[in-house]
């Protein structure tokens, strides 16, 4: 009788577990809360305990919003890496990640999923072949490959996307291509069941932030492009007439120097050979203008204008990422709401604070984007200024609702219409008549240009 | 790959020096948790020398749930309920990097050590120093670690993670030497009001600018340019220099008044920009507790070397060395640069010999930043409970809750102030609030809310309206995280910690002062000092 009264454990191998002495994220989840995500300042759904099986871990448990969501991580960095084990430790087995990046010897002071042996291998399949042998419970599917050479069915798929990307170009295309997949009904309200989270994390030495972004509904990365200025350079007259820094001698050596002794190959940065090339002229130069501090290292950080990274920083900005993710789908607790920054070179300074979406953003918002030009003006300046203006466009090609202004391809098209890049735009467009814009960098992601003349 | 050093990317931060200080270090882990095992993660891989994990349980299945360093299977071996959970922490850990030395020890009862010294110093070497990571530990073995590491001038770092709140408190004492805290915005170490012979000699020789041709006086680096407008300005003023803010916009009209063309030559509109620096010099101020008593520290050595080259000197103190970038001829700025320098090295060298005695790295890194140099140090943990703080640590406690964060109930003090009632609770109960596996938790929040409130007397802060709407809803909370482990809020604080380990371990940067906590409700964190 006394046997079959006996509660059979799950896995009979756990019998030997020691008894719990704390809680864990279940028991955040199995009980109510005065602060569920419903009553935070970026609501999302309404909290409901789940009913809490003893013996059982967020490894093994079978049916809840986190075993049965589908994350996508993007970039398998130093980010990447802590993002995966964050995920991993936080019960979410239905995991996939992409990266082009092959491993380098300078990723392992923080990749922590990467060894010596694993230099030169893919990041993407190494790191997903670490998590899965690591946590059984893990399902990490590796994609080696460039983000844009997905379609957007793939990115369609997931629940949540976490990003720990190092540049603004793949942020800017990942955005835009995430926020062009909600769906806009009649009203202009956007679909929620469209609406996929992108969680962002940036680092930069001591300093990072992590920041939520749901597309339409808060800002996006777009609305915040200006806070990240394109690079600055050094002036040319510096570099080829008054050398004064290491540095100036290094650019001299990869701007000039490079692209007149070898017209026809890329410099390529990862290469020693190429790189001890620089470095050599560059310490030619340095010593022709007894300029001290040309070192290999310091040619390497000008060159690939190498950002300092460590792993405490990482760890901070992809915890709070995957915390946020957590959040997100089980609504156990409030929404960051929206931007998360941490600074670490003096004492400790930590904030959150709400970035405002940007009125007429290119990418999240409906708004007409409005510019002035002269009556003059053509076609090609106007490009000009889509370019290097604020929204920062790549290749712009534009019509309006009955012609074809400019197309940057197929090769046909672009040289039918590029007869029209030296006409003033006033003589191709009638008074108010809008302009829609098309770019690589805005997706599927149309914008509405509004020409005032002068 | 084109580089071989898997350091490279830290080197870019704390250089060769800081990094002889990682590998000069053991860092000795107490508690096996997450965030201990993360904060050494962090530390493990930048290459500290070694480390120790010291820790008295099992491996459970809910630690490999949620601590990535403590898996179910270790050398192929099955791990839950068998295996200390200091030793699978530090094999995995250990694995990460070959440059590092791993040890643990497995204790029978971490509250029943009474003694530390012995446990702490055992897997060190003479040479290294040693910092200490205490990890989620209970209030009884906390306090006592506490007291020990404060007695041995130990420095400690203390993280904890508790539901959806962290914590990381550095507990520094003695004083310790911020030899190179590198302040964002430090103005250049130019010396062009009082300047020095060699540079007198160099604005000398380059003569009067008005007879430049116009390239060359287009390219003149800018502190020439102030040395010569304020010889000029002294001659013309009874050799006094410009005091009031009249004086001081007169003193850059000279300057633009030198220029030929103000929006065309760089170099007067970068000299106007820094015309501070002709007539203020950054002063130094000995700390009184260091030169004038008979301390012995490397920090108290050093102040009192650069007593006597002070006065050896006239008042100059030793030379930073490095300059700017700024609009010249490379002739002139490499000419310029070299003279910096090498009243640099001449500096550097008497200060070596003035302190022989003292490592090199600590001579060099004090010369170089003269005037940043500082010390710490905290309250012990101990001190902060059992005495209130000051009148002063009140009063900034006060005003921390005027500025609330913008939902009030989420300031971090407040929440900080209920991880202190969580401890005393788990003195009075044995047990953490919410740790009984039913619908009855709840009943400890009340509980937890009286405990509450006597913390929130302890630090002046039972009146404050803030404390009192929301005590109940924070108590409630904790209540309902039964202490849980989140791997997510574990990593955060586990990457905090090491952060500021690396700080104390480097002498670089500035380490907080001296309790973080983190909101892992909406994301938000608060500096504190108590």
């Amino acid at each position: 009788m006394m046997e079959t009264e006996k509660t059979p454990s799950i896995e009979p191998m756990d019998t030997d577990s020691p008894a719990p002495t704390r809680g864990s994220l279940l028991t955040l989840m199995s009980r109510p809360s005065r602060f569920g995500n419903d009553s935070g300042a970026l609501p999302i759904g309404e909290f409901e305990p789940i009913a809490k099986s003893s013996g059982v871990t967020t490894a093994d448990l079978p049916d809840s919003a986190l075993s049965q969501s589908k994350i996508l991580v993007v970039g398998a960095g130093g980010l990447g890496c802590e993002i995966l084990k964050d995920l991993a430790m936080s019960g979410m087995p239905n995991v996939h990640v992409i990266d082009l990046d092959s491993i380098d010897v300078t990723n392992l002071n923080r990749q922590f999923l990467f060894r010596q042996k694993d230099v030169g291998s893919s990041k993407a399949k190494v790191a997903a072949e670490f998590i899965n042998k690591r946590c059984p419970w893990m399902n990490v599917v590796a994609h080696h490959g460039k983000i844009q050479d997905k379609d957007p069915s793939f990115y369609k798929s997931f629940n949540v996307i976490v990003s720990g990307l190092d540049n603004v170009e793949a942020r800017r295309w990942l955005n835009a291509t995430v926020c062009g997949l909600v769906d806009i009904d009649e009203d202009g309200d956007p679909d929620p069941s469209t609406i996929i989270p992108i969680i962002d994390g940036g680092t930069e030495g001591f300093s990072g932030q992590a920041r939520v972004i749901l597309p339409r509904i808060t800002s996006c990365f777009e609305c915040s492009l200006e806070a990240f200025p394109p690079q600055r350079s050094f002036p040319l007259c510096t570099i080829a007439e008054t050398p004064r820094r290491p540095e100036h001698c290094i650019a001299y050596a990869f701007i000039l120097e490079w692209p007149k002794q070898f017209p026809e190959k890329k410099l390529d940065k990862d290469s020693p050979d190429d790189m001890k090339w620089v470095y050599e002229k560059a310490l030619e130069r340095a010593k022709k203008y007894n300029i001290e501090g040309v070192t290999y290292m310091h040619t390497m950080g000008v060159v690939k204008t190498i950002i300092p990274a460590v792993a405490s920083t990482n760890a901070i900005v992809s915890a709070a990422c995957v915390g946020e993710a957590v959040k997100i789908l089980t609504f156990c607790s409030q929404t960051l709401n929206t931007y998360m920054m941490y600074m670490g070179s003096e004492g400790v300074y930590s904030h959150t604070f709400v970035y405002e979406k940007k009125h007429d953003c290119a990418v999240c918002s409906t708004e007409t984007h409005k510019i002035e030009m002269s009556k003059e003006a053509t076609l090609n300046e106007l490009i000009q200024i889509l370019r290097e203006g604020d929204l920062r466009l790549g290749a712009p090609s534009m019509t309006t609702s009955n012609k074809t202004l400019y197309m940057q391809k197929p090769p046909a098209l672009e040289k039918a219409t590029r007869k029209n890049l030296d006409k003033p735009v006033s003589s191709l467009i009638d008074t108010d008549e809008e302009i829609v814009v098309t770019d690589p960098i805005l997706q599927s992601i149309n914008l509405s240009l509004a020409i005032s003349f002068q | 790959m084109a580089t071989n050093d898997k350091y490279d990317r830290q080197l870019r931060l704390w250089g060769a020096k800081g990094q002889r200080a990682l590998g000069d270090t053991c860092v000795v882990l107490i508690g096996g948790t997450a965030a201990g095992t993360e904060t050494l993660k962090n530390l493990v891989l930048p290459g500290i020398g070694s480390f120790c994990v010291i820790d008295d349980v099992l491996v459970s299945k809910e630690d490999v749930a949620s601590n990535f360093f403590v898996t179910s299977t270790c050398q192929e071996e099955p791990t839950i309920g068998k295996k200390a959970r200091a030793q699978v922490a530090c094999e995995n850990l250990q694995e990460l990097n070959p440059d590092v030395l791993g040890a643990f020890q497995n204790v029978p009862k971490l509250q029943d050590i009474k003694d530390w010294k012995e446990i702490l110093y055992k897997e060190t070497n003479s040479r290294q120093k040693l910092l200490v990571i205490a990890s989620d530990l209970d209030p009884l073995v906390l306090e006592t670690l506490s007291a020990q590491c404060s007695s041995l001038q130990l420095p400690l770092v203390m993280v904890q993670s508790y539901g959806l709140m962290g914590c990381v408190k550095l507990q520094l004492s003695g004083k310790v030497p911020l030899l190179d805290p590198k302040p964002a915005n430090a103005p250049p170490d130019l010396r062009l009001k009082k300047s020095f012979p060699a540079l007198d000699e160099f604005v000398q020789s380059i003569g009067d600018l008005s007879k430049l041709e116009s390239h060359e006086h287009g390219h003149v680096p800018y502190p020439i340019v102030l040395r010569k407008a304020i010889e000029a300005w002294r001659a013309s003023h009874g050799g006094q220099d410009p005091k009031t803010f009249p004086e001081k916009n007169e003193f850059k009209d000279s300057i633009k008044n030198m220029s030929r063309d103000i929006h065309k030559e760089v170099n007067f509109e970068e000299a106007i920009q820094h015309a501070y620096l002709a007539y203020t010099e950054r002063e130094v101020f000995l700390p009184e507790d260091l030169v004038g008593g008979d301390d012995s520290s490397m920090l108290a050595k050093l102040f009192q070397a650069l007593d006597t080259f002070r006065e050896k000197h006239d008042g100059r103190l030793p030379l930073n060395g490095a300059i700017p970038d700024m609009t010249a001829s490379t002739n002139h700025y490499v000419k310029l640069q070299s003279i910096y320098k090498t009243q640099a090295e001449q500096d550097l060298q008497e200060m070596k010999d003035l302190c022989q005695d003292l490592p090199e790295d600590a001579i060099q890194s004090f010369c170089a930043n003269v005037f940043s140099v500082t010390q710490m140090s905290t309250r012990s943990l101990v001190e902060e409970l059992t005495s209130q703080p000051d009148e002063e640590t009140m009063d900034d406690l006060k005003m921390s809750l005027m500025d609330p964060y913008e939902v009030e109930a989420h300031t971090p003090l407040l929440w900080y102030l209920g991880l202190r009632a969580c401890h005393a609770f788990f003195k009075k109960q044995g047990r953490y609030p919410g740790m009984k596996d039913d619908e009855s938790w709840e009943a400890d929040a009340p509980l937890l809310e009286e405990e509450y409130k006597a913390v929130a007397l302890h630090y002046g802060l039972a009146d404050e309206g803030l404390v009192k709407s929301n005590q109940g809803d924070i108590c409630h909370e904790l209540t309902r995280y039964a202490n849980a482990e989140l791997h997510n809020v574990a990593s955060v604080v586990g990457g905090v910690a090491s952060q500021e380990a690396v700080k104390i371990i480097t002498g670089q940067y500035i380490p907080l002062n001296n309790t973080y906590l983190f909101n892992g409700i909406v994301g938000v964190g608060g500096l504190y000092k108590f």
